[in-house]
């Protein structure tokens, strides 16, 4: 009898034991799977990786670093560990894909990376880990990663450059056009700006002040420079921003139509207020919106996109920490750096 | 009795000998400050002696006269201006022909209106800052320090004149 009952328990106990792990293992063979992808950022090995059909999740990443060997450039060897807490996730269908938040420059990190943002719904499974049990990581062989150069082209003391380029120009935005008309770097120019002024206020002002681009009426600018976006990183659609500042182009043109617009990107904020993630103010953030920006510009029509952010953002993509008190807005020194690529990029 | 009287004359003479050294140095501090000082000599010692939280730099004439909204102002002035995280600023003015102590200090509570109104949405933290702005009127001077500190700011602006 006895033996019956120890019998009987130990086929239990194989039957729930068969039942709860067959769902691991079917998660398991794609999580332990090697895939051999060739690709020259780890950004573009994770596309890759898309296309079979297992996803990693933006949380996951936070949790899965992803390492390269600093030491050897030209051939190193990319994990991706998934922890007992990452999710998988399953495409059922098929989705256009967005074009991956980028700068112009690149930069390897050892943090995550954005994964895309889809508009287009997907039927997805979610599957979690719920043994709790590592899973091994997943190695991507023969994976060539490009670090991307630190920018050596810039230096916060480097001196100025012969402005004169701006003649004849003005700027028109927030507070880091203001503080660009302050330091006087750019003495030549005429500044239209206003603290925390955002697109939206620009393009319907309230107040006077909100009124900057009133200041274009009967003037013949060559050059107008335009620096917004800081203040509207929180916009839940950054698509509207994208809208509402082509609607101020036109409406510059409209009033200077000989004038060349430019748009100045968004600049990178310091790693800690990135990670801080106050009101939508990261580097994700500021190359997804960048990445918009840059789609505005179009040469036949005389607007350009200068990518300033290249010039500021260190390897990591971030302001460094040491330039800004409160990791957005820089000093002087940097506000140089600024001037200087703008006198490099524009006609 | 005798030696009561003694040790008193000696505490005496010490406290004359001190007063007379302290009179000294005040006398030769007196000379020094005979020359009036700058609109940068103001603006330096405040930036020396005042804290402040974000990073100030010493900005060209004509950008104070933009803020201020000081046309035609020809007098000599310092500013000295924030990165634009917070609203600190130190800026002097000294009057000329066009502009005098009443006509700068209009510029002076304007400006600090104005930042009042930019930053209560942007950043509101900062405007306690603005609201005890030091705006100081001197004879032939107006000087305006915004600062992490704006009772040691007005103390030690006092203390210049």
């Amino acid at each position: 009898m006895k033996k019956m009952y120890v019998l009987k328990n130990f086929i239990v106990s194989l039957v729930f034991v068969a039942v709860v792990m067959t769902p691991l293992f079917i998660i398991m063979p794609h999580a332990e799977r090697s895939y051999s992808v060739k690709a020259s950022s780890s950004r573009e090995a994770l596309e890759s990786l898309e296309n079979e059909s297992i996803s990693l999740i933006e949380e996951s990443l936070s949790e899965a670093e992803i390492v390269y060997n600093d030491e050897s450039v030209t051939d190193p060897v990319v994990y991706i560990e998934i922890t007992t807490t990452t999710k998988l996730r399953k495409r059922t269908t098929t989705t256009e894909k967005k074009d991956a938040v980028t700068s112009e420059a690149p930069s390897e990190t050892t943090t995550k990376t954005a994964t895309e943002t889809s508009s287009e719904p997907t039927t997805e499974k979610t599957y979690e880990n719920p043994f709790k049990i590592k899973i091994p990581k997943i190695t991507i062989p023969n994976l060539t990663i490009t670090k991307a150069p630190k920018n050596q082209k810039y230096s916060p003391d480097d001196p100025l450059k012969d402005t004169s380029c701006f003649d004849n120009s003005a700027f028109i935005g927030n507070s880091q056009a203001q503080a660009l008309m302050s330091y006087g770097l750019i003495p030549n120019a005429d500044f239209f700006t206003k603290i925390g002024l955002s697109v939206e206020q620009a393009l319907y002002p309230k107040t006077s002040a909100e009124n900057v681009l009133a200041n274009l009426n009967g003037k013949h600018y060559d050059k107008i420079f335009f620096v917004f976006g800081e203040n509207e990183l929180g916009w839940p659609y950054p698509d509207t921003f994208v809208k509402y500042y082509g609607k101020i182009l036109d409406k510059a043109h409209e009033k200077v139509p000989s004038a060349d617009l430019y748009i100045v990107s968004i600049f990178p904020v310091a790693d800690s207020v990135s990670k801080k993630n106050t009101n939508g103010v990261t580097n994700e953030n500021v190359r997804l919106f960048n990445q918009k920006l840059k789609e505005l510009a179009d040469s036949r029509k005389g607007v350009y996109f200068l990518n300033v952010y290249e010039a500021l953002a260190d390897e990591n993509g971030a302001l460094p920490e040491d330039i800004a008190a409160d990791g957005i807005h820089f000093g002087i020194k940097y506000c140089r750096m600024w001037v200087n690529y703008m006198i490099d990029h524009v006609k | 009795m005798k030696k009561t009287a003694c040790l008193l004359l000696a505490a005496m003479f010490l406290f004359l000998f001190f007063g007379c050294g302290k009179g000294g140095a005040d006398s030769a501090d007196a000379t020094a400050s005979d020359a009036p000082l700058t609109a940068r000599d103001i603006a330096d010692r405040i930036f020396a002696g005042v804290k402040f939280d974000d990073t100030l730099t010493a900005a060209p004439e004509s950008s104070a006269m933009s803020v201020y909204r000081l046309t035609g102002y020809t007098g000599d002035c310092a500013y000295f201006v924030s990165t634009m995280a917070t609203p600190e600023e130190i800026a002097v003015f000294k009057t000329d022909e066009n502009h005098d102590v009443a006509k700068l200090k209009d510029a002076a509570q304007n400006r600090i209106e104005l930042q009042i109104d930019n930053y209560s949405s942007y950043a509101p933290k900062e405007v306690p800052k603005l609201e005890n702005a030091v705006i100081y009127t001197g004879e032939d001077v107006v000087v305006v320090c915004v600062s992490a500190d704006n009772k040691t700011a007005d103390s030690l602006i006092k203390g210049l004149f």
